[in-house]
């Protein structure tokens, strides 16, 4: 078995998978999840930027979102990691809006507007089935930082309709605990993406300087809660941790940091894709600001994070067999 | 013209700039601001303070001051810096916009070296800042982007014996000279005259994007602690639409802990056929702001106690209590948490608490 076919390593074989909101789902856990969901929306902490709007109330902060989360698009997405699009494709929810403002946003044009429209709990749970009939493996969020309590009502509503399929949390890092909290017993499947260690380049490229404390401590409770990934027989990811790293033009010294950090403080096993697709984009392409990020990784820092990665002892990393 | 062969300026006031380059036509391009000033020799920049002598740009008000005072830091305004403490405040002469509603036009506009009566070394400054008690020395009244090599040799000063510095600015600067100057700075309040390129096209003389960049710099790549003002101008940037957008802007670009003044127009140079700005629109604009999730927003020159104090933003409780420039009741602790819950508030504060300078305005004499 090779090393980098993870998938295959009985170490981290589930075979009798049942997800994680079902046991909760059993167990009577739900109740005082949404309630706490509902606590939090009063007093928006969903996000560390911590604005404390009543958005059951429809106030706004940081993040434009009231009420409920406007969601710009669903559907059977196949540009994910093999373990997670399979043959049928990942099930994914976009959210508008982010809580994060990177200068390089990659979605600008859903993380910036109000794209789509806004969802209460039972048309969200309606989206999750459908992806679910579809075949899809597993149903994705991306970016549900700042939708956290949002997708607890959500998932109350979807798991006695019948949801199966494991949760994937597709975030940036930058969590609030409480919010992951909320999720401990509902999501399988964590997929962090931490992309700077030092607080003065989150602060310059992603308008937030505590980015790199909010984002270990994120991941720490994440791998709390489920570990490093496990796969079931089919290859399929189950439960665990993914992170994934977005490389930047020439920081290939905080890739190096993070990955020490990620061996030594999380887990040697924890499971890695590096990603070498950052484009300019938003506010990047032709700006004088930010020149340094004007142009895609080099090939010569892309083999140099990788080298980081594995000098820093990680060995699971996501590698697409296309 | 007699000026071409009459001395620009004393001069001791006069020191070499770095700031620019030459162009093929012969002419000196002053690189400082996003003016450009294309200058022959003996020219001045549209700023009067820059000007071309001896196949250079040269700043010609080095040490020299239309006035000091010794201000309370929220005449500034600065609402969440070393508050209630004193600041010597000074301008000198000459102004890189040319905003039609200027509110300080007899020192923006002046041409007359008289209104550079008091001359002071950076040192003297620094050091009579420290005898008067301030905390800090501010570049005021006209801005410091003009003045940007004495305020810099100030700020220095400054910082050797413990004095904070602080710009008031409209942030209308290139990239390079921004850098350098903001390297010494602690704090800052930054004006953002409206939110349309045509607004500071026409009624500033100058352009939008460059204030813009500024403001994003300042807090995003700097620790220098920054506040911005908006003057509210009946008619000309007041719709709740426009406001809605700066204050969107503000949130997403800075966050929602940078402060916001909403301050009020009264006629004034050029613009003398508006009327003086009516509470209700500063306390509309407030209104709006808040809406839109920023933290704290100020209404000033007019009486509003509730516009005017500062809130935690998580408990809601009033933690600095203002009347005008005068403080009340202190509800923050040494490390600027608030009493009730804890939160901390966005700011530099005192760890010994607040200041009592108060309300008073002092001037001040320098020249020896």
């Amino acid at each position: 078995m090779g090393r980098l076919s993870p998938g295959l390593d009985s170490r981290f074989l589930i075979e009798d998978y049942e997800p994680a909101y079902a046991r909760t789902w059993r167990e009577g856990g739900f109740d005082a999840k949404v309630e706490t969901a509902l606590d939090e929306l009063a007093d928006c902490k969903a996000c560390p930027r911590d604005c404390g709007v009543n958005r059951l109330l429809d106030e706004r902060g940081v993040c434009h979102t009231g009420r409920w989360p406007y969601v710009a698009t669903a559907f059977s997405h196949f540009g994910e990691e093999d373990c997670l699009r399979g043959w049928n494709g990942s099930g994914t929810i976009f959210f508008s809006y982010c809580n994060l403002k990177c200068v390089f946003c990659q979605n600008w044009d859903i993380s910036t507007q109000d794209a789509g429209q806004e969802l209460n709990a039972e048309q969200i749970a309606e989206l999750m089935l459908r992806l679910q009939d579809q075949g899809c493996h597993n149903i994705n969020f991306v970016t549900p930082e700042h939708v956290a309590p949002n997708l607890v009502e959500a998932i109350a509503v979807a798991v006695p309709l019948g949801l199966k399929v494991p949760i994937v949390y597709n975030t940036s890092g930058y969590d609030a605990i409480a919010s992951l909290e909320l999720m401990d017993g509902l999501v399988d499947i964590y997929m962090p993406d931490f992309k700077f260690w030092e607080p003065d380049t989150s602060r310059r490229l992603a308008r937030a300087k505590d980015y790199p404390e909010r984002t270990r401590a994120a991941i720490t409770e994440m791998h709390r809660q489920v570990g490093v990934l496990e796969f079931g027989p089919d290859g399929l990811a189950r439960r665990g941790v993914l992170v994934r790293h977005l490389v930047m033009p020439g920081l290939v010294d905080e890739s190096a940091a993070i990955f020490r950090w990620l061996h030594d403080e999380v887990s040697p096993d924890t499971y890695v894709n590096i990603m070498g697709q950052y484009r300019p984009e938003h506010r990047v392409p032709g700006s004088q600001r930010y020149a340094d990020i004007d142009r895609r990784p080099h090939e010569t820092e892309m083999s140099a994070v990788y080298q980081a990665a594995r000098d820093a002892g990680l060995w699971r990393f996501d590698e697409r067999r296309r | 013209m007699s000026d071409r062969t009459a001395p620009l300026a004393p001069p001791e006031s006069i020191v070499p700039t770095r700031y620019w380059h030459r162009l093929e036509d012969g002419r000196i391009q002053c690189d400082m601001c996003p003016r450009f000033c294309k200058l022959r020799d003996h020219q001045r920049g549209l700023c009067f303070v820059r000007a071309r002598q001896d196949d250079m740009i040269v700043l010609t008000t080095y040490g020299r001051a239309s006035g000091f005072c010794v201000d309370p830091i929220e005449k500034k305004p600065l609402n969440h810096f070393l508050s209630g403490s004193s600041v010597l405040s000074f301008g000198t002469a000459g102004c890189n916009l040319a905003c039609r509603f200027c509110q300080n036009w007899d020192i923006s506009k002046s041409r007359e070296y008289d209104t550079l009566a008091d001359q002071a070394s950076p040192e003297t400054i620094a050091r009579r800042a420290a005898e008067l008690g301030c905390k800090s020395v501010a570049f005021t009244y006209n801005d410091p982007v003009i003045f940007h090599e004495f305020a810099i040799d100030v700020a220095a000063a400054c910082a050797a014996i413990g004095i904070k510095a602080v710009a008031v600015t409209a942030g209308y600067v290139t990239a390079e000279p921004r850098a350098e100057f903001y390297s010494h700075m602690d704090a800052a309040n930054v004006d953002l005259k409206g939110f349309t390129e045509e607004f500071y096209r026409r009624v500033c003389g100058g352009h939008l994007d460059p204030v813009l960049e500024t403001l994003e710099y300042v807090h995003n790549e700097t620790d220098v602690w920054l506040e911005v003002t908006t003057l509210l101008i009946p008619g000309l940037n007041d719709t709740p639409e426009e406001v809605g957008r700066l204050t969107t802007w503000l949130i997403d670009r800075l966050g929602p802990d940078v402060p916001l003044h909403f301050s009020a127009f009264h006629p004034d140079y050029k613009m003398l056929d508006r009327p003086p700005t009516p509470p209700e629109t500063l306390t509309m604009a407030r209104r709006i702001a808040l809406s839109n999730g920023l933290r704290h927003v100020y209404t000033g020159n007019v009486h509003d106690p509730e516009g005017q104090a500062t809130y935690c933003h998580d408990c809601g409780t009033e933690v600095i209590e203002r009347d005008w420039y005068r403080l009340g009741r202190w509800g923050l602790d040494e490390s600027g948490r608030c009493l009730q819950c804890g939160t901390r508030c966005a700011g530099v504060f005192d760890p010994d608490g607040p200041g009592t300078w108060g309300a008073r305005r002092l001037p001040v004499r320098l020249a020896g």
